[in-house]
């Protein structure tokens, strides 16, 4: 993944914890989604935003939502 | 001379004969509470607080304090001994708390085989039927409970190791189909009093441990996984609950495991903190309920639905009275319990997220759903939401989030619902207990379509909208829907839907 792409999902991810009112810094490892700071319903978007962005298809019959819950399981998941 | 206080400007004036030394004096004690009521929110904070706990006497009180206030919160005994073990355990050996819960957690499941009262009710009946033969009915419960576990066990090792295999790959499927071919084989073949008695309870245990047997199949699917034997400890936890698995199961609670001792010491704070807190929460709701129900004659939702039925329809404001007490006095109980449990669990040094969190301040319906029962929400998204979310409709993002929160606010509340009937059913027959389950279905769909909505809808409450707008009409809406919703949230059958509906339009004055 290039760092425009990690810059992109980034600001995906800045856009909807701003949303919820968590305006905090959060690094590539950070849990995002086992940590309360982003709920299932951010998780329906930041799906649909990676499809989008990354012209791919999230999910499957293994899909779970811990596969998203730092930027680096979402870069793991995307390349 | 005693001069006469000055008022500042901005400031409201005294009332004549204060002073302002005997204001001060007045504000005193809420001041010191109001200093104590700080530093015990913010003892998980205090380093001093936090090394304190962190030596073995500090420890030791810690946990003589969390036991003394856990026994006063209406565990019973077999409770309060596998918590009081399983606690004995994760203090004793903090490095291997994983193995800790597990192995309580079979003793766990054998000391209390049923997470659901009705199953515990029912399984009396079933062993008087087959009395006579000698055998002691609470060792045949155990030896079920027990075959259960192997079964149990033995379906994920059979996963772990054929998970690319049809079945494997879809657990839960396989899960809903055994259960279904045993309730069907209990219900419909005739079977001596012995075995019948032997079949209903494994049903129980089993429709008990469904959903924490769920997430131990799809934690096999994950990478650091651990053994299957290992998972099955994770059935019934020691922190107990009904079928609701609070924590989840174990790959989730090794996420929120304290890493460090300063960590430990934190995460058993926050515990004490909301045990407290559940405790405070579950004698005041008590306490509601008595004077609503004794000191103010308030009957309850069931009762004022049985007399409506009876043409004995309550006033209006009477009737949204009961809805709203019958309301808050639910969200407060469910969020008691929760805290209750969470702390038991933080307590063995996992700091896991609250299973309710400030419900009445949700704007939205969406965002009460998530605050209001955190894990039973968590089972219909992970199990139906996102299974469809990933699946189905995905040209459509729209129609792919309805029908996601359809499968899951509609299909699989309804589902996990009905769970807790299947107890009833050698005594009422399936086509009653469905007869009864209606309402349940209509509470399920409307709270499915509000939820949609809620999602949909673009214009959320933005604080640059006004205070009335931005922190009150929302909800109040989020009150009125779910209060008004109440009129269809019960299983039980003996109330018809036209009742329900007249009960309604009753309340609208129609």
């Amino acid at each position: 993944m290039s760092s425009l792409q990690r810059d992109r999902l980034r600001a995906i991810i800045s856009g909807l914890l701003a949303e919820r009112g968590d305006i905090r810094s959060f690094t590539d490892t950070e849990s995002l989604f086992l940590s309360g700071r982003l709920d299932s319903m951010a998780a329906t978007n930041l799906i649909m935003a990676i499809e989008a962005e990354f012209e791919i298809e999230v999910g499957g019959i293994d899909f779970d939502v811990s596969m998203l819950d730092s930027v680096e399981e979402m870069c793991t998941l995307v390349s | 001379m005693e001069s006469q206080p000055t008022a500042l400007p901005g400031q409201a004036r005294p009332a004549a004969g204060w002073t302002r030394g005997a204001i001060a004096g007045a504000l005193a004690p809420i001041e010191t509470l109001l200093a104590w009521r700080r530093a015990w929110l913010g003892m998980d904070k205090n380093p001093k607080a936090l090394l304190f706990v962190q030596s073995r006497t500090g420890a030791i009180l810690l946990h003589l304090a969390f036991l003394g206030i856990l026994t006063r919160c209406w565990l019973d005994s077999a409770q309060l001994a596998v918590a009081a073990a399983g606690l004995a355990a994760c203090f004793l050996f903090p490095a291997k708390r994983i193995q800790a819960v597990s192995i309580v957690g079979i003793l766990s499941l054998l000391a209390q085989p049923f997470r659901d009262e009705a199953f515990e009710r029912h399984a009396s009946g079933w062993l008087a039927q087959a009395a006579g033969t000698g055998i002691d009915p609470q060792l045949y419960i155990a030896a079920i409970a027990a075959l259960f576990l192997a079964a149990a066990w033995g379906a994920l090792a059979l996963q772990d190791r054929f998970r690319g295999n049809p079945v494997g790959r879809r657990p839960l499927v396989a899960q809903f189909a055994v259960l279904i071919s045993l309730v069907a084989a209990a219900a419909s073949l005739p079977l001596p009093p012995l075995a019948a008695a032997g079949l209903w309870t494994f049903i129980g245990v089993y429709a008990s441990s469904f959903w924490l047997l769920g997430y131990a199949f799809a934690n096999l699917k994950m990478k650091d996984r651990g053994s299957p034997a290992l998972h099955t400890g994770y059935l019934r936890p020691f922190w107990g609950g009904d079928i609701t698995p609070i924590g989840k199961g174990m790959a989730f609670l090794r996420k929120f495991e304290a890493r460090d001792d300063t960590a430990l010491a934190a995460t058993r704070l926050k515990a004490l903190k909301l045990l407290v807190w559940g405790f405070i929460l579950q004698k005041m709701n008590v306490r509601i309920e008595i004077f609503l129900a004794d000191g103010i004659g308030l009957p309850g939702l069931r009762e004022a639905l049985i007399a409506q039925a009876q043409g004995a329809a309550v006033e209006p404001h009477i009737g949204w009275a009961i809805l709203l007490t019958n309301f808050f006095t639910k969200v407060v109980g469910l969020a008691a319990t929760g805290h209750i449990l969470v702390a038991m669990v933080r307590m063995a040094g996992f700091g896991i997220p609250r299973n309710t969190a400030k419900p009445f301040a949700s704007r939205t319906l969406a965002e009460f759903w998530n605050r209001y029962y955190y894990y039973f929400k968590e089972i219909l998204v992970d199990f139906f939401f996102y299974p469809a979310f990933t699946r189905f409709f995905k040209k459509s993002p729209k129609l792919r989030v309805a029908f996601a929160t359809f499968c899951a606010a509609g299909v699989g509340n309804a589902i996990y619902h009905f769970m807790y009937l299947i107890g009833d059913i050698p005594e009422n027959g399936i086509m009653e207990l469905l007869y009864g389950f209606q309402s349940y279905l209509i509470y399920a769909s409307a709270l499915a379509g509000g939820i949609i909505v809620s999602q949909l809808n673009s214009s959320r409450p933005r604080p640059e909208d006004g205070f009335l707008r931005y922190e009150v009409v929302p909800r109040v809406v989020v009150t009125l829907f779910f209060c008004t919703l109440m009129v269809f949230d019960d299983l039980r059958p003996g109330i018809e839907l036209s009742t329900r509906f007249a009960y309604l339009f009753n309340l609208i004055g129609v």
